[in-house]
Parts: structure tokens; sequence; C-alpha cells
């Protein structure tokens, strides 16, 4: 047994590293700052070939699989939380067409996701459908060749800017009026309407949308897989991207725990600095142990996920909620050592305290991963 | 045109002091755990020879390094900028491994592989010795250009950009020959692909064996030197008086 990155992944971790400190390291604090989504990296993203990065080679893609994903998220993450939702939204958008789609629906969407040309979102969660999915109200109704789709998706990721949508609606058969969660390919057209933009508190510069469908019409062969497999694809889904936002908290945390391991070293206070006080020592030791243990988890998640593992699922729910409840220790921490310095928006720890609070909350909050890892200790049933 | 680029692999200049040691009875930096690159000047030789590449119909760049197994990485990381060909010419790390020398080896591959220009970086990151390139030309009998940013295909030959104190000179020349590359904004080598990175890892690392010559030059010792820091405060009423202090102070010290 080998715990370490093979020379491959390695030398991608270090490309992407390259990339990240040429491209994203200069407009970070800017991204934080003004809010606004950085078109110029995603750019350098799509030109680089991390956007492709989710897809099959035979699609456009770099092969798609988790474990070197994860690598270039964590590495992008390290600097900028927003930037590494891009390649991220653009993996959670488009995974359903990956795994549910037809080899025609394949070859229509994906080489375009591939490339960057066209971005993706993923429009599951509502305003009164968030963890209960079940709960979702949105209706898709067949009328002829199209599906007139109804409803309201809020805290859409990339909503706004995004081409292309995955989007989960209820079908209701007109004569039984039974309802199957079902999911769609939507492109964005007459119907699809931006309501407004979310104020969030973190990872600025991702823009977050509520989007409204007023009877907006799909082509019936944009229906993902069959009518009520709706459920059985937002799972799916989950359980390969939930890695990557393991990745995008360890990413945080390891960018916090290196600022404060330098601020312990620059820092001087009583006469020398302070990395040689224990209060600071047993805080950076903790902080390291958290982010260690959160990257072996996050690698054996997608690891698994890579080879199909029977508990994938599983170990990509224990690796977000280990991952991102580190990041959310470790930034707070960071916070602590820089004192008032880490208070301040002159240095990067407050930004990233805020970014990983997120990271327990979105793709199924901690509470939901903790009971989907429960459950998988204690059998059906529960 | 066959362009050879030369690559040295060297302790990350972004080490910090504290992490730099001695090893091989203090002979040698310690490379075990410390982070490898590839040296600056020779990332931006390198990107001067894909920008010719690909003004050249038909021109192929090989990577060629001096080295342990390990410097492969280097050549992995030209791969990955699609460098079309990687050359090894194995030799241990060697702390009699003066610039002359390698300069023989790596003349010893130009002419194996049959290369018609020559590229190398003005000198290196670590030693900053600045000599293997026009040794190199002076090996090989091939005039040498310096401090050149960039090389353009033109009517007769080559025409190489160079810079000077304040401006630049324009050299016309044929290959076979050397260029000896410095950095400018032109030249920052391109960051690799996905694809591309992970196909380098895959990809076949030749091997040329020189053996190496020459040396009349040996390194008799090295040191790290040991920085003390002594901080004296000179008394004064007022600027003018302190003035004065430190004046005799530095005076004493024979510091003026």
């Amino acid at each position: 047994m080998n715990f370490e990155l093979d020379k491959e992944l390695l030398f991608l971790k270090e490309m992407v590293r390259d990339l990240v400190q040429e491209k994203v390291a200069p407009r970070a604090a800017e991204i934080d700052e003004q809010d606004e989504f950085p078109w110029d990296i995603k750019e350098a993203l799509a030109e680089h070939e991390i956007l492709a990065m989710p897809f099959p080679e035979e699609y456009g893609g770099t092969g798609g699989k988790v474990l070197p994903m994860v690598i270039a998220i964590e590495e992008i993450a390290k600097v900028s939380a927003s930037v590494a939702m891009i390649p991220s939204g653009q993996c959670l958008g488009s995974v359903a067409i990956i795994l549910a789609g037809t080899e025609e629906q394949k070859q229509r969407f994906l080489p375009g996701l591939a490339s960057g040309e066209k971005m993706c979102a993923y429009g599951l969660t509502e305003p009164n459908a968030g963890s209960d999915v079940g709960g979702m109200q949105s209706t898709a109704v067949l009328d002829g060749d199209e599906y007139i789709i109804n409803g309201t998706k809020r805290f859409i990721t990339f909503g706004n800017i995004a081409d292309i949508l995955t989007v989960f609606a209820k079908i209701v058969d007109k004569n039984t009026g039974e309802k199957k969660l079902s999911c769609f390919v939507v492109e964005k057209g007459e119907g699809l309407v931006v309501r407004n933009l979310e104020h969030k508190m973190g990872v600025k510069g991702t823009p977050t949308a509520e989007l409204f469908f007023d009877n907006m019409r799909v082509p019936a062969a944009n229906l993902l897989g069959a009518e009520g497999d709706g459920f059985k694809i937002a799972m799916q889904v989950l359980d390969k991207t939930r890695s990557e936002v393991a990745a995008q908290a360890l990413g945080i945390a390891q960018g916090a725990l290196d600022y404060a391991v330098q601020y312990a070293r620059d820092r001087v206070q009583f006469g020398s600095p302070i990395g040689k006080f224990q209060a600071i020592q047993m805080k950076l030791a903790d902080m390291e142990m958290k982010t260690q243990a959160a990257r072996y988890l996050t690698y054996v998640a997608a690891d698994k996920y890579d080879r199909k593992a029977h508990d994938r699922g599983k170990y990509s729910a224990i690796a977000k909620a280990f991952a991102s409840d580190a990041a959310m220790y470790v930034t707070t921490e960071a916070i602590q050592i820089l004192g008032g310095y880490g208070y301040s928006k002159e240095y990067p720890v407050e930004r990233m305290f805020r970014d990983a609070k997120i990271q327990q909350i979105y793709e199924g909050t901690n509470e939901i991963q903790r009971i989907v890892i429960a459950r998988s200790l204690l059998g059906r049933g529960f | 045109m066959q362009i050879m680029v030369c690559l040295k692999q060297i302790l990350d200049p972004e080490l910090p002091p504290r992490d730099f040691r001695l090893e091989k009875g203090e002979m040698t930096p310690a490379a075990e755990g410390v982070p490898l690159v590839m040296s600056s000047f020779d990332q931006n030789a390198l990107e001067v020879g894909l920008q010719l590449r690909e003004k050249m119909a038909g021109a192929t760049v090989t990577a060629v390094t001096v080295g342990p197994e390990g410097a492969e990485d280097v050549l992995r990381k030209a791969l990955a900028v699609k460098a079309d060909r990687a050359v090894r010419v194995p030799l241990e790390q060697d702390s009699k491994l003066s610039g002359g020398i390698v300069a023989g080896l790596l003349a010893g591959a130009a002419r194996e592989l049959g290369a018609d220009l020559v590229l190398c970086g003005r000198q290196a990151g670590d030693w900053d010795g600045g000599q293997v390139g026009l040794i190199l030309a002076e090996e090989l009998g091939w005039p040498g250009a310096n401090l050149v940013t960039g090389i353009e295909p033109g009517s007769g030959g080559l025409v190489l950009k160079c810079e000077l104190d304040e401006g630049y000179e324009v050299l016309e020349g044929n290959a076979p020959l050397v260029a000896v590359v410095t950095n400018h904004e032109t030249n920052v080598l391109r960051i690799a692909k996905v694809k591309d990175t992970m196909a380098a890892m895959r990809k076949k690392v030749e091997q040329i064996n020189v053996a190496p010559q020459g040396g009349r030059l040996e390194l008799a010792s090295l040191e790290i030197p040991v920085k003390e820091v002594n901080c004296e405060i000179i008394p004064g009423e007022d600027g003018v008086e302190k003035a004065n202090n430190l004046f005799k102070r530095l005076l004493e010290l024979k510091v003026l």
C-alpha cells in the first residue's frame, strides 16, 4: 500500500500550481473585493484544459477521472476558492449528462462544455427544497414533443452565466396527476428568467442566481435517462462531486495553514517569533493534523470513485464533511494566529474563513452527509 | 532544423536559506527533500526554441540535460510544453563538475543529435557561472551569440535579437550556431496543458552517453556563510549629535 501520489499526479499538481501562481494569485483578493465573475481566468482555465478535466476524452475532455480533478481543485483553492469553483461548477452541471445522457446528448452538449466555450450549471435547489430534494415543486408537463417547465430554482451557482443547465423538475402526468422527479438539459432561452443574484458572505465572484422557469419549452429529447430517474441522477451526481467540494475545502485549509505558518515565523512579539510559543505551536499542529487527514480522506474518496468502489458514496460524504469542517477550523485558527491582522481584509485569511463556511453547506449540508454516513453503518430502514 | 535546448535542474532558488544545507563532505548542496526546478534562463531558452519551431516548418526541439536520473523531471517539463524529444546525458552529481566539463558533454550530445542550433540559458540559477553557453560554442567550433532574447527565421538564415545595456542589437547568421538566451517579456516559458502534462510522464527519455573531459579547475571547498547581526544604538540628543557619533563609530570600525 502506497499513500503517495504517483509522478503523473505530482506533475499535474506542479503544472496547476504554475498556472495558479501566474494567473490566479495576482487576482485572488481583487475577485473577492469586486465580486465579479473572472472571465479572464475562466479563459485561462479553458485554455490549459482545467475545464476539460471532468470530461471523457471522446468528448474533448482529458479523461474525466476524479482524482486528477481534486488535485487540480485543491491547488487552485489554496489561492482562491472562488476560482476553484469554476471547474467544480462546470463539472457539477455536466455530470448528469456524462452519467445519464444518451450518446446523441453527449455528442451534442459535452464538447462545447469541455472546451469551456459554454458554461454549465446545476439546477437542483429550490426555495423550499434544499436538503429535502423530494420536496421539489418545479414541474414539467409533456406537450407534443416538448416539456413545459415551470418553477423557481434558488442558489444556482453560475445560473446567470450558464449556457446549459441540468435542471430537475417533476413530470406531471396530465391524466393521473402522478409526479415523477426527472432531469433535463436546458439551453438558455425564452422562458428562463434570472430573477436576482444572491449577496453571499464568501466565494465572491461566483454568481449565484435565482432562476424562474416561466412556461419554458424544452425538447423532449433533452430528458436525461427515463422519466422518474431524477432522484437517482441527482444522488449519483453528488456522489461524484462531493469529493471536489472536499478538495476545495482542503485547498482553503492548506492555504490558510501555509499563511499562518509563515506569519508565525515572521511575527515577533515579546522579543521572539510567535512560532516559538507553544500556544501557537499547538494550534499549528492541530491545523496540520486536520488538513492532512482531510487530504487523505479526499484522495481516498476520489480514488474510490475512479475505481467504482461500492462504498464510494459513503467515502465522498466522509471526505466532504470532514474536509469542510477542517477548513472551518483551520481558517478560524489562522485568523486567531494572525490576531487583528487576521481579521483585516489586508490579509487573505479572513477571505479563506468566509470561503470555508459555504463548504459545510453546499452540495449537501454536513448534517446530510452525516446521515449518509450513519445510514451506511446502520443499514436500510434508518 | 534541429534545435537543441540545454536545460539544467537546480535547487529552487525560492528555497528559504534555513533549508539550504551541504552534503557529500560539505562539497555539494543537498538535493534530498528540497524542490528542484528548471533553471530560469533555461526556461527562456526553451521558449525561444518553441517559438522558433512554430515559425519554421519541419523544425524540431530536443531538450537535453546533463545529470542523474532525477534530472529527467526538467525534461518531462519540456515534453509537457511539447518539446519533440528529450535526452539525458547521464552523470552523477559531482562537485568537480565545472562549466567547462558540462559544455564538453553538451557538445558531444549536440554532435550525436546532429543539432543545427543550440540554445542555452545565460547562466544557471544556482551557481550563476554563465560559462557553459559560450564554451559550448567554442567546443563545437560554432559562432556563439550572447544575451539573445528571441530568434526569427530570416531570408538568409536566422535573425537574433540580443539585449544591450540600453537597447538591443540584431544579428544575422546561419546555423550551426549557439545562442545564449537571456530573459525577456517575450520569452517567458509557456504553461503546459493538462493532457500534455499527463502525457509527458509516459513519453520516452533517451540517453546519450558522453565521456566527461577536462576539468583543470576543481572545487576545493564550499561553505555557507555565517551571518551575524549585531545591533548597536548610536547615542545622541539630536540628529546632528547622532550623525557625528555614527561617523566616529564607523571610522572606529574602519567602515569609512
